[in-house]
């Protein structure tokens, strides 16, 4: 693979004085108070790790007390409801406000410098993402204190959770509350998609990225097309709980059934979304701790890939005993088996990587046995809990419960704590204690097993999930003592871990500890803020060991950009499969825009939960003014010359079109779009399948002029912007072509939206998902409008012109998009019921 | 954009599946609500041979081309799909729709 180690070094002779300096001042933290408004990935990444960590000992507390509730028969120690509550807070807390944050944050912390770049494309959106979150997360859970915490389990399943069943904002703070957090996922998940595929130092191809990295691209796609399932799903319960929509009322052609497909179709693949990053951090451990490539990269690359792709066709095994027809059962117990095949390869290439080596038995070595022998538990009564007639037996007791923490805690706590023993040096002065390491780690491994083993024989010996307290003499006893004896050994254990990060944690960039593993991938090289001096290129997977001198020709300037030659922050733009240098990337600086937006959508959200309304909405205006004038500031002016960023290579500086990172981002968020538009219709039809009494016929339908008129409508709107597009293109103004766009659009759903008013979408499901798909149909075209309005002021302002023209080409591309996904909705509203009616 | 066109050849198996467990999947469901049990083995079982002919061609095709890594990537899922098409397609053969 290091076939081109030869190549001439880009930078040769020595630099002049003072580039470092310069570098050093350009990517500074702020100091005192603006440090709040940091952007650079090294702190966020921090920030959010630790927020997420927070959070993972805030849900284990509650894990704590429940474990103590149930360590004796008939306690009394905490009642029923707090009960409900702290179980709802556990799951919901561990996994949306520890899992899916604590592997972005490592990703936000670690894939600049692993793949070579000064940070990720979109800094400011890890900041507003990470801000959103904390703050968001932060009130979620205090609703505990207030007795306002939701209650109906971590998966939330109508109708127990239908208003007339839980009343009050419990249920309303996971609804609001989780799906505004999912929004920050994808956020993130846009800025890791984009930073791995474009801002790879040269000569990375993807056959040489890092698995990390490979595993973080994985991830993010997972999220951007499982994501949406759930926060639609979570529009769906607020719709009926706040305004009477009877989606999952049976007596109004609903079905709760419904809310488990759409949530199951998030949630599986979530399990993969936590598991997969994790098995992407083993694989970067395990060749530095056996000093030897990893075994069967390839293979572990499609493994990764499979397992992504199967894990979408397994949602209904968690609805096994929900009455499906038993051969549509057996497609997803199929896929429930063939989905152990790619985990397997993957434990077979790290056993191998092991084998082939000298192993160093160091903290996260071990981390990392713990978690092969924690997960590989996990996925055999995986493999049992996916064979039907045992999962009927299983199903709701505590062997399930013994099942997923073995996968979890296995699968993706272990590794994450290998990982922070492991990357502790990349971000602070002082590694952790190998010594206390031990402890630490005997304490967890031992606490783990101790917790959950006896759970499989608390489920076979019939013990139920989510019961507050139990009789004793069922013999219960003894076993629920072990399991709680067990849960404050994981406590101890994480005590010691958090007095050694505070013992040895300092956070530096400039002079961390560094490689003390002997490490071979990029992320080990010297640097500071700016990540490194210079932008090498890559000839193998493991840089650091096949290109001797690495390091010394890095810090000393000898690759590409060694300097700030605009002046300000940048990074390379590259090519996504072969990363050739395409464009030099100039990035924002820290402002206090992406913060103020995060706090008012935080507070939007949680006003809305607790229906203080009017105070919602204004938070809500602040935070799209901030966001606005955050916009405002992208899309800098262009630079007249290229710039040379050595080896004879001259970058433009500026990009529009499909080499810029903003279409790549805006492309990404329109799959999002299209997955929740695609889990919209699957509602429709499914509602329909189950209920099609409550469906029309031809002769109660809007007359068929509405859609042909609003079809016609739309069509000329898309028209008059690509008419628009032509204009700037020849230097004219394209402003009253947008605003011809604008006002048909507008004409092409106020249509729509006329042609249903005589439906009550609280008389049926059917009139429920009718004025969704209006309601979506609205939203789309407002941000469409608002998007495409921003553009025309840009052109007012002087800052739209025919070479400096990204916003408008966003709004663009945007706005055909929401005129062909309306078309699609015109065709499902109007077009199937006429087809389906008797 | 050549970028684009490589993206589609690697995820050609993978769309692939997923046309095809979609399609099992919900014509299984619409047929046992709408009393059409008789028409899902055949539904299942052509979808599923016609849908593991076309994985195996694209992981024939793009093996030729293995030297290059996209090439490969692309032809071993194509070959986990047509894996996965089979096995999810084979319980047609052992159970009666819509019991």
């Amino acid at each position: 693979m290091s076939d081109e180690r030869a190549l001439p070094l880009p930078n040769p002779g020595p630099r002049p004085a003072g580039e470092v300096e310069e570098l050093r001042r350009i990517w500074a933290a702020p100091k005192g108070l603006r440090f709040l408004t940091v952007i650079n990935n090294n702190y966020i990444g921090v920030l959010y790790v630790g927020a997420a960590f927070l959070f993972f000992v805030l849900a284990g507390i509650l894990a704590l007390m429940m474990r103590t509730q149930l360590a004796v028969a008939e306690n009394d120690l905490v009642g029923p409801t707090l009960y409900n509550r702290l179980f709802t807070m556990h799951g919901t807390v561990m996994m949306f406000l520890f899992a899916v944050p604590v592997v972005e944050a490592m990703g936000v912390l670690l894939l600049p410098n692993m793949l070579g770049a000064r940070d990720l494309p979109f800094p400011r959106l890890s900041a507003y993402a990470f801000w959103a979150y904390f703050i968001g997360g932060t009130v979620f859970f205090a609703s505990l204190f207030v007795g306002w915490a939701p209650a109906g389990g971590w998966f939330m399943n109508p109708p127990l959770t239908t208003e007339y069943f839980s009343p009050g904002f419990n249920e309303d703070f996971w609804l609001l509350g989780i799906g505004f957090i999912e929004i920050s996922a994808i956020a993130g998940a846009i800025e890791i998609i984009v930073g791995v595929l474009r801002t790879r130092a040269p000569g990375m191809t993807l056959a040489r990225m890092p698995l990390f990295a490979w595993a973080m691209l994985v991830f993010a796609v997972m999220i951007i097309l499982a994501f949406p399932a759930v926060i639609l799903a979570t529009a769906l319960l607020e719709l009926e709980r706040a305004f009477h929509w009877p989606f999952f009322t049976a007596e109004a052609g609903g079905d709760p059934l419904l809310w488990q497909h759409l949530f199951w179709f998030f949630g599986h693949p979530e399990v993969y979304v936590i598991f997969l990053p994790a098995a992407g951090m083993v694989s970067m451990i395990v060749p530095t701790m056996a000093g030897q490539p990893l075994a069967a990269q390839r293979l572990v690359i499609l493994a990764l890939v499979a397992t992504a792709f199967l894990s979408f066709g397994l949602w209904v095994h968690h609805m096994f005993a929900t009455g499906i027809p038993g051969i549509s059962l057996a497609f997803f117990e199929a896929a429930s088996m063939a989905v152990a095949i790619p985990s397997g390869i993957q434990v077979f290439a790290w056993i191998a990587t092991f084998a082939r080596g000298r192993v160093r038995l160091a903290v996260p070595t071990l981390f990392v046995l713990g978690f092969l022998f924690i997960f590989v538990l996990g996925g055999l009564t995986g493999v049992m809990v996916a064979a039907i007639p045992f999962d009927w037996q299983a199903h709701d007791t505590y062997f399930v419960v013994a099942h997923l923490h073995y996968v979890l805690i296995g699968g993706m706590v272990f590794p994450l704590f290998a990982a922070f023993y492991y990357w502790m040096p990349y971000t602070s002065r002082f590694p952790l204690s190998e010594r206390v390491g031990r402890w630490v780690f005997g304490l967890l491994f031992a606490g783990a097993n101790l917790t959950f083993f006896p759970m499989h024989v608390l489920g076979l010996a019939g013990m139920p999930r989510r019961v507050y307290t139990y009789q004793s003499g069922l013999g219960w006893d003894a076993i629920n003592l072990a399991s709680t004896a067990g849960a404050f050994v994981i406590a101890a254990g994480v005590l010691l871990f958090l007095v050694d990060v505070a013992r040895r944690f300092r956070m530096s960039a400039e002079d961390n500890a560094g490689d003390v593993w002997g490490a071979g991938t990029l992320e080990w090289l010297p640097g500071g803020n700016y990540s490194n001096r210079s932008i090498p290129v890559v000839t193998g997977r493991y840089p650091l060991w096949e290109q001797p001198g690495l390091a010394k020709d890095v810090e000393e300037g000898r690759y590409y950009l060694p300097n700030a030659p605009t002046g300000t922050r940048e990074t390379i733009l590259t090519s996504p499969l072969e990363a050739t240098p395409q464009v030099l990337m100039r990035m924002p600086v820290p402002g206090w825009a992406p913060q103020v937006a995060a706090f008012f959508t935080a507070a939007f959200f949680m006003l809305l939960t607790v229906k203080l309304v009017w105070l919602a909405a204004a938070c809500g205006l602040v935070a799209v003014g901030a966001l606005l004038h955050w916009g405002w500031s992208l899309d800098p002016p262009p630079l007249p010359d290229a710039v040379d960023i050595g080896g004879g290579i001259r970058l433009p500086a500026y990009a529009s079109g499909p080499t810029s990172q903003a279409w790549w981002a805006m492309a990404i968020l329109m799959l999002t779009a299209a997955s929740l538009y695609a889990c919209a219709i699957f509602s429709y039809l499914y509602l329909w399948l189950v209920a099609p009494g409550t469906w029309p016929d031809a002769s109660a339908l809007p007359r068929s002029s509405y859609p042909v008129v609003s079809a016609v409508l739309l069509v000329a709107s898309s028209a008059a912007f690509g008419s628009a597009n032509g204009s700037l293109a020849r230097g004219a103004t394209p402003a009253p072509a947008i605003a011809a766009a604008i006002v048909l659009a507008l004409a092409g759903f106020g249509t729509e939206f006329a042609s249903h008013l005589a439906v009550d979408p609280r008389a049926s499901a059917y009139g429920a998902v009718v004025h969704l798909f209006v309601l979506l149909g609205g939203f789309f075209v407002a941000v469409a409008v608002v998007l495409a309005a921003f553009a025309m002021a840009r052109r007012l302002a002087g800052k739209l012109d025919r070479v400096r023209r990204v916003t408008f080409d966003n709004a663009r591309i945007f706005w055909h998009y929401v005129v062909a996904q309306s078309l699609v909705g015109l065709l499902l509203l109007h077009g199937f019921p006429r087809l389906a009616a008797p | 954009m050549g970028s684009g066109l490589h993206a589609l050849r690697i995820a050609a198996g993978i769309v692939l599946w997923a046309v095809h467990f979609a399609l099992v999947y919900g014509s299984t469901a619409f047929a046992c609500a709408r009393g059409a049990a008789a028409a899902v083995p055949w539904i299942i079982g052509s979808a599923t041979v016609v849908a593991a002919l076309l994985a195996a061609a694209i992981a024939a095709v793009e093996w030729r081309r293995r030297e290059a890594f996209e090439s490969w990537l692309a032809s071993g899922l194509a070959a986990v799909a047509f894996f996965a098409i089979v096995f999810e397609g084979v319980p047609v053969l052992f159970l009666a729709p819509c019991a």
